[in-house]
């Protein structure tokens, strides 16, 4: 089951509390200000500022 | 309002969450350090959509497990921590947060996000471990929970929690003390080695009076001991 769209609507960075996008292959959701990228694992999106990686 | 153990199972105190919490059909929830799940699934029977975050992937397995032996849909989780929670300002009519924030070890800021994420007028409604206002069993309690478990941080007063939360910038309700008196081995249980050693070491130096208070006493040939709590109703 992909990550509910009500959810996506919410969700923000931890970090920056900025909007977040679901990546075009769904692996993650990017921080539209940080470019933190925070990692969807098994349909679960895992938000913690130690987890994600910033993809320019 | 102090009661006694009796009145207060968990379904009972469960309900009086979802009673001060009064969800409605066009609500959305957060259910903050989540766990397996119980508090979001009661909220969900009456709120539109329930978010549970949890720091660990382990409980947000289980809950997700739950969620679909029980048929829930209106459930959604993901990992997050609660002094960085990741949704954007005033998204939630409604906070719950049960048994966890003694974990938190900058209480401050989980309040700080927690008044954030709430609409003007929302709601929030805290279960927790709480301690008597008296000091030594503040803190003597409070030592007995970190022997217990190192990721204790603090379990607050009554009085505290309502001076916090009036300063995070919230208007307390309702803040509801109450008791359970639970075996010792509520306190003991998965402790070993020295930590064991200081639990008992600490109980041994009870004056009388000392263990009148924690309610130290036999039930059926086994010890007991108090535990406090406390719930509490607050609004954005």
């Amino acid at each position: 089951m992909p990550v509910n769209e009500k959810l996506l609507d919410i969700l923000a960075c931890p970090l920056c509390k900025e909007r977040v996008e679901l990546k075009a292959d769904g692996s993650g959701l990017k921080c539209i200000a940080c470019k933190r990228v925070y990692p969807i694992r098994d349909d679960i999106p895992v938000m913690l500022i130690d987890e994600a990686v910033v993809e320019e | 309002m102090y009661t006694t153990s009796d009145t207060h199972t968990d379904a009972a105190v469960l309900g009086r969450v979802v009673a001060l919490a009064d969800p409605k059909p066009d609500w959305k929830a957060l259910d903050i350090a989540t766990g397996s799940g119980h508090t979001a699934f009661a909220v969900s029977r009456g709120a539109g959509l329930v978010i549970g975050t949890d720091l660990t992937r382990e409980m947000i397995d289980e809950a997700t497990r739950l969620r679909q032996s029980q048929g829930i849909e209106n459930v959604e989780f993901c990992v997050a921590d609660a002094h960085h929670l990741p949704f954007q300002d005033c998204s939630f009519d409604l906070l719950t947060c049960r048994r966890a924030a003694h974990h938190f070890s900058r209480i401050e800021a989980a309040l700080h996000e927690m008044r954030r994420l709430l609409k003007p007028g929302g709601r929030l409604v805290i279960d927790d471990r709480s301690v008597p206002e008296d000091t030594f069993i503040d803190e003597c309690m409070n030592t007995l929970d970190r022997y217990h478990d190192n990721s204790h941080i603090r379990e607050y007063r009554p009085a505290g929690w309502k001076r916090m939360l009036e300063a995070a910038g919230f208007k307390v309700d309702a803040v509801e003390p109450y008791e359970k008196h639970r075996p010792l081995t509520s306190l003991t249980a998965g402790v070993t080695g020295k930590d064991l050693d200081l639990i008992y070491a600490t109980l041994d130096r009870l004056t009388p009076a000392q263990r009148d208070a924690f309610r130290l006493t036999d039930v059926d040939g086994k010890p007991y001991i108090n535990h406090w709590f406390v719930m509490i109703g607050a609004r954005a």
